[in-house]
């Protein structure tokens, strides 16, 4: 008769079999497996590495501010890339809410642009990712005490290659603003 | 603590029998008593009951009064097409909401009100918060969700005038193997309608959890609403694809008739579930372990999982008594 010992049951990953449309979604509807696909295709297209990274924390909630004019993908490749990095699910600020393009890249990441979903993503611990145009939803991180991370990004027309490079957070945010009455 | 008299309006429906079986094992609960217009679902011990219509305004303001409870739980809402059509849900909800909040108003014990609500309240407008908290306005786009703003309204002024501090537990879609849920029912047709071009995330939430956080709000006395949802979320095409149905994609106009066709086949769908598959429905939920101190057991696909396991009515033959 063997000794009674300790166990530990590890479960195993079950391969995935559904197709898309099909894959898990988590609370506010990002699909990791569509985000697979899509990081996919995006390596067809360009070559982005992201420098800087161990700048994030490992667990709690970021704002990313990243350079670029508005209305470019700049927010969405760097989610995606940044995503694909650190293995943590980053999401990114500025989907519309119609249909078909909405729903879609909500699937990939996508948060309204208003700052109480962004609010919401960062007291929940979440990555963020927002445009320099987009000012008015730092106010969600001060208010978080969520630190802050500038963000390079950098591509060319004529080449593949682009760049995300994030910098040390500007400041831990201690709770209240200075100079406050 | 100890001692508190409780009253649960609505207790004959599944939730209300549920609540009450959970209250009857509070040891801060001293008398229970529930009424309705339906005797409740389950076995209880403890809890008086009192058949009454909700219109009977008179005979409900007589029996609360001289209960004159501490706690009152508010669960005597129906959701369109649940048991009744959404006409007749309307009614019965506000005449319900008008007899029980209004007699409130009389019971000089009170302590606490704890009303029924739900995550409809906030509306799904082009542009509205996608999981909006419990600080977001009460904008709602559909019948039902009119109808809870409107419950959550006449609660705080009853609360406010007395100084009664009022909860609103606004839960998800609620699903469980006896609860009466058009949703459930949709999602357990053999084909499944979805919006191809949203098919947008919803979370639920079980008749289990929803029983243990009216039971908690009446506890620890809550003074705010809760959002109360199961973590995760689900789109109706995974659900579909979880309970092996069929899944019928659908574009925009056709809805008319998937929704007449289903309402043919025994799941009619309310105007809040259309808004639910074309707009989703989700909340967020972070502040619920805070206020209610407790996390739903069953995460949204556990529930639809569930859903979907439960064993469809058997029909029998009636037996034949021997001559």
């Amino acid at each position: 008769v063997s000794e009674p010992h300790d166990a530990t049951v590890i479960n195993l990953p079950v391969p995935n079999r559904a197709g898309p449309g099909s894959w898990p979604v988590d609370d506010w509807g990002r699909d990791a497996g569509l985000v697979r696909v899509a990081v996919r295709l995006g390596h067809l297209c360009w070559q982005v590495t992201v420098d800087g990274a161990s700048h994030l924390p490992l667990r709690r909630g970021a704002l990313l501010v990243v350079s670029g004019r508005r209305y470019t993908l700049a927010p969405i490749v760097t989610a995606l890339a940044l995503g694909e990095s650190t293995g943590r699910a980053v999401r990114f600020v500025g989907r519309p809410d119609v249909a078909p393009f909405g729903p879609l890249l909500r699937r990939l990441g996508g948060l309204l642009d208003r700052p109480d979903e962004v609010l919401g993503a960062l007291r929940a611990s979440e990555v963020v990712v927002i445009g320099t145009g987009e000012q008015r939803l730092v106010a969600a991180a001060i208010e978080t005490g969520t630190r802050i991370f500038p963000t390079r990004t950098t591509s060319a027309p004529w080449s593949r290659d682009a760049h995300v490079e994030i910098s040390p957070a500007v400041r831990r945010w201690c709770g209240t603003l200075e100079g406050a009455p | 603590m100890a001692g508190r008299r409780v009253l649960v309006s609505g207790m004959g429906g599944d939730l209300g029998s549920r609540v009450a079986s959970l209250l009857e094992a509070e040891p801060w609960v001293d008398e229970l008593t529930g009424l309705d217009a339906d005797p409740p679902r389950r076995r209880l011990h403890r809890a008086s009951f009192h058949l009454v219509k909700p219109n009977e305004q008179e005979r409900i303001v007589d029996l609360v009064t001289a209960f004159d409870p501490h706690v009152i739980v508010h669960l005597a809402v129906w959701e369109p097409f649940s048991r009744a059509d959404p006409a007749t849900a309307r009614r019965l909800t506000d005449e319900a909401a008008v007899s029980f909040l209004g007699a409130a108003a009389d019971c000089r014990s009170l302590e606490a009100i704890v009303v029924r609500s739900g995550t409809e309240v906030y509306g799904r407008a082009r542009g509205a918060p996608s999981r909006p908290d419990e600080s977001a306005a009460l904008e709602p786009t559909c019948d039902y969700g009119r109808v809870l703003a409107s419950l959550e309204q006449t609660a705080d002024s009853i609360g406010r005038a007395t100084g009664v501090p009022v909860a609103a537990i606004r839960m998800g879609t609620v699903l469980g193997p006896h609860v009466p849920s058009p949703l459930g029912r949709v999602l357990r047709m053999p084909a499944v309608p979805f919006s191809v071009l949203a098919d947008p995330p919803f979370a639920v939430v079980e008749d289990i959890d929803v029983a243990t956080a009216f039971v908690a709000a009446g506890k620890v006395r809550l003074a705010e609403p809760v959002n109360v949802l199961a973590s995760g979320a689900i789109t109706t095409l995974q659900a579909a694809r979880r309970g092996r149905r069929l899944p019928i994609p659908l574009f925009g106009p056709e809805w008319t008739i998937a929704t007449f066709l289903s309402g043919l086949l025994g799941a009619p769908v309310p105007d809040h579930i259309v808004e639910l598959f074309h707009r989703g429905r989700l909340a967020d939920n972070s502040r619920m372990p805070e206020l209610l101190g407790f996390r739903p057991a069953a995460s949204t696909v556990e529930v639809v999982d569930k859903l979907y396991a439960w064993p469809s009515v058997i029909h029998r033959p009636p037996r034949v008594v021997a001559a």
